[in-house]
């Protein structure tokens, strides 16, 4: 701090402090806190005012609709009036009552907060600046108006009750206890596929990475920049793309099969690849394998060559020298980068949805956006991501005591 | 422990690095078993280079290594009875110390409790009892240059490696470790090959002494012979201090010669042949020579003034100039050196004492 005080002085320090300060709590803690918060929140969805919220959301839909019928009634009417010569009165009734329609649905989408009776009069309104009256017409307002009575005395009710029942959703830990078998089982298979991940990166980058360390300087920069920057300066999404297009039943692979003779394609033989789990680990060591490499080679090559020499020339084989020699002095390097792997690909999403295509069993990453999404449970949503966070918490700690690397060490 | 030395043969043996350039040219050269034996010659002159052949990590590029009588080519370093000490130790930071010893046994796959027993043994014979448990972090420069020889020592090698291992201590401590490593090898046996480019260590440890220069071998023979019959003008200008007269050859005797320089004529031994009108160097040692009023007639003298004079405990050392040359003279400090040294003096040595040869590569300056 005061060194950094000294070299950009108090102003620039300050800045840069604070932002760092406004940082820290606007997108990590409160983020984070909110979530934690909401995990532990239970929203009753079988109880009573979760029901009267479905209802009122089901008459205003309903109602919505019928105006809908309405405003085309007008519609069509509208250049009969305009011939009789009172436009003036109209045309602004038709406009009086067009925010209304279009207000109604928006609130009822978000079913828990109270809906705010604003839409309710202004329906009331139209009804006299109408022109030509058709029975049906007549009929449409009719229910109308009943379905906003019905609509007024179910939000009353729901109003009424907030205050003595209390609010339906509770601090409790059921968002995780209540998780289906299915979900524990997703849960738990998405960690052991990060895991068995993490651990293909590692066989795969090791070699790659202690390779590269060992050439000489020139040769060292020109293959890093062809095998390992280029490729990842091609967006996630293309390279993951890429391998559909190879692993696909139409694809690279099975054309390659075609070429050498072991399947037919004009007769519509070809395996399909993806959607396997081969294909999905595959694609994810492809896409992380970076992060795995860097770490691990930055250890590697600040080892001394001459003690790999030395472990030679005191008779060690081969595998020795890299269980006791090489691996020993990268830990620090391999921990950062399973501790990177893990986390990414225990949170991917746009790999087994792309690739796994809903055919391969889904990933936890998957089920949270939908329980966010498509269940609309934010609560649960934040439970399910708050159980991940928490194993992936896990995984670090144990990874640090695995290697018996300290925070330091990986802060190198 | 029963360690034995045996004798290392290289013939032709020469080194082309893949990007053309030749760091050691065809030699020969016998090391005989249980000998000390000390590669000397400036940095870069491709010590480490012939070191490495000999350990097997470099594949020589022409000619072969043997070893107790066995051809090495096409044997890893792992299967030679060669170990290593890097100039840096390359100890192992993350293991202990016995640890590091007892590496090569588990290499070997000696069960634990025999390797801690032998790594106990080791750590005794160069004095680092109790020091099994630390890490070599731990430990002090020459703790760490013992672990080192113990780590060696325990494959029982045949012939033990060592690339400059003191060139990291200072003097005092280098001084001390010279002695050990001396008695080590005394007390087991083993062949030592030891590159240095100090002097010094060279001429105190060794049995014999090779001195290289541009990847060439220079000289092989024995401390003294090194010193007081150097075969070449580097190897004079590299081992101690010269004093040097350029001149030209006027007579040449059995053993001897007569030359013409700029201080008038002077006589000198001879080791190569010579003609009348060859330009040669007269070389003569500082401490060889003295001040004198009166010197003998046989003696060449040089006529110079004192520009300098360095008390330098049991030294006193003298600089003459004559002409624009500088003479070094060396003088015992023996209540006589006391006298005042000034103004005009005659520098004098005897013939015995100066050698003459035909003009070469010197060294550009003497090891240390
Ligand atoms: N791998 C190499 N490729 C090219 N030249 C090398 C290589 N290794 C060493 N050299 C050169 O060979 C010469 C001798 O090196 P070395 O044997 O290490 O000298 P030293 O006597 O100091 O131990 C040096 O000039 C060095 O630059
Ligand atoms: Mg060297």
């Amino acid at each position: 701090m005061t060194s950094l005080i000294k070299s950009y002085g108090k102003g620039l320090t300050g800045l840069f402090v604070g932002l760092t300060a406004i940082w820290i709590v606007l997108m990590i803690l409160v983020p984070t806190l909110r979530m934690v918060d909401r995990a532990f929140i239970y929203e009753d969805r079988g109880g009573e005012v979760a029901m009267l919220a479905l209802e009122i959301d089901r008459l205003y839909t309903e109602k919505f609709s019928l105006e809908q019928e309405l405003l085309v009634l007008d519609a069509a009417e509208t250049p009969s009036t305009d011939s009789v010569g009172v436009p003036s009165v109209g045309v602004p009734s038709v406009g009086a009552g067009l925010p209304s329609p279009s207000l109604t649905p928006s609130p009822s989408a978000a079913p828990s907060p109270p809906v705010p009776s604003v839409g309710v009069p202004s329906v009331g309104v139209p009804s006299p600046g109408a022109g030509g009256t058709p029975r049906d017409r007549t009929a449409l307002e009719g229910r109308i108006a009943t379905l906003e009575g019905r609509i007024a005395t179910l939000e009353a009710q729901e109003t009424d009750g907030s205050e003595i029942k209390g609010v339906e959703t509770s601090y409790s830990l059921r968002n995780f206890t209540d998780m289906s078998a299915i979900h524990v089982e997703i849960f738990l298979m998405t960690l052991l596929y990060a895991l068995c991940v993490t651990l293909l990166c590692f066989v795969v980058c090791y070699p790659v990475a202690y390779a590269a360390a060992s050439m000489p300087t020139a040769e060292k920069l020109t293959l890093m920049m062809v095998g390992l920057v280029i490729p990842y300066a091609i967006n996630e999404l293309l390279r993951i793309f890429s391998w559909v297009m190879i692993l696909e039943k139409q694809g690279i692979l099975n054309w390659v099969f075609d070429a050498v003779g072991l399947i037919d394609f004009e007769a519509g033989e070809g395996i399909r690849f993806v959607a396997s789990n081969g294909a999905v680990f595959t694609v994810m060591v492809y896409a992380y394998i970076l992060f795995m490499v860097f770490p691990i080679y930055n250890t590697i090559d600040t080892l001394d060559r001459n003690q790999i020499e030395a472990a030679r020339d005191l008779g060690a084989s081969t595998w020795r020298i890299h269980f006791r020699v090489v691996i020993p002095h990268a830990k620090p390097g391999i921990a950062v980068g399973s501790i990177m792997t893990f986390m990414l690909s225990a949170g991917s999403i746009a790999v087994p949805e792309i690739v796994g295509r809903g055919l391969h069993p889904d990933w936890f990453s998957q089920l949270i956006y939908r329980r966010f999404f498509e269940a609309d449970s934010w609560y649960e949503g934040s439970a399910y991501s708050l159980a991940l966070l928490v194993a992936c918490v896990i995984f670090i700690l144990a990874n640090m005591a695995i290697f018996k690397v300290g925070i330091r060490d990986i802060a190198k | 422990m029963a360690m034995r030395g045996q004798d290392v043969v290289l013939s032709q043996v020469s080194m082309t690095f893949p990007n053309g350039f030749t760091a050691v040219q065809p030699m020969d050269l016998t090391i005989r078993a249980g000998e000390f034996f000390s590669i000397l010659g400036p940095s870069g002159c491709g010590k480490t280079t012939i070191l490495r052949m000999i350990s097997g990590f470099l594949d020589t590029s022409t000619g072969s290594v043997r070893i107790g009588g066995e051809e090495m080519t096409g044997i890893g370093p792992n299967k030679r009875p060669t170990a290593l000490i890097f100039q840096n130790l390359a100890l192992f930071p993350l293991m202990t110390v016995w640890e590091n010893v007892a590496f090569g046994l588990e290499a070997r796959g000696v069960a634990k409790d025999a390797r801690r027993r032998r790594a106990e043994e080791l750590l005794d014979l160069v004095a680092l009892k109790g020091q099994e448990d630390k890490k070599p972090t731990e430990l002090s420069g020459g703790q760490r240059q013992r672990v080192a020889v113990a780590r060696a020592l325990a494959v029982e090698p045949a012939v033990l490696l060592l690339d400059e291992p003191l060139s990291a201590l200072d003097l005092k401590l280098r001084q001390h470790m010279r002695a050990e490593l001396k008695a080590i090898q005394r007390k087991t046996g083993v062949t030592f090959i030891y590159i240095t480019h100090d002097q010094g260590e060279a001429l105190t440890m060794s049995d014999r002494v090779a001195v290289m220069n541009e990847g060439r071998l220079e000289q092989v023979g024995t401390g003294d012979e090194i010193y007081n019959a150097p075969a070449s003008p580097f190897v004079a200008t590299f081992v101690g201090e010269q004093n040097r007269v350029p001149g030209q050859v006027a007579e040449v005797e059995a053993g001897y010669a007569r030359i013409d320089t700029p201080f008038g004529p002077m006589r000198g031994r001879r080791t190569e042949a010579l003609s009348v009108g060859d330009q040669v160097t007269l070389f003569f040692r500082p401490e060889r020579a003295t001040i004198t009023d009166q010197p003998a007639d046989a003696m060449n003298v040089i006529d110079g003034t004192v520009a300098r004079r360095d008390l330098e405990g049991p030294f006193i050392n003298l600089f003459l100039k004559a002409d624009d040359r500088t003479f070094a003279v060396h003088l015992t400090n023996a209540g006589d050196a006391g006298r005042d040294l000034d103004g005009a003096q005659k520098i004098a040595f005897s013939c015995a004492d100066a050698l003459i040869m035909a003009d070469g590569a010197v060294a550009k300056e003497a090891a240390q």
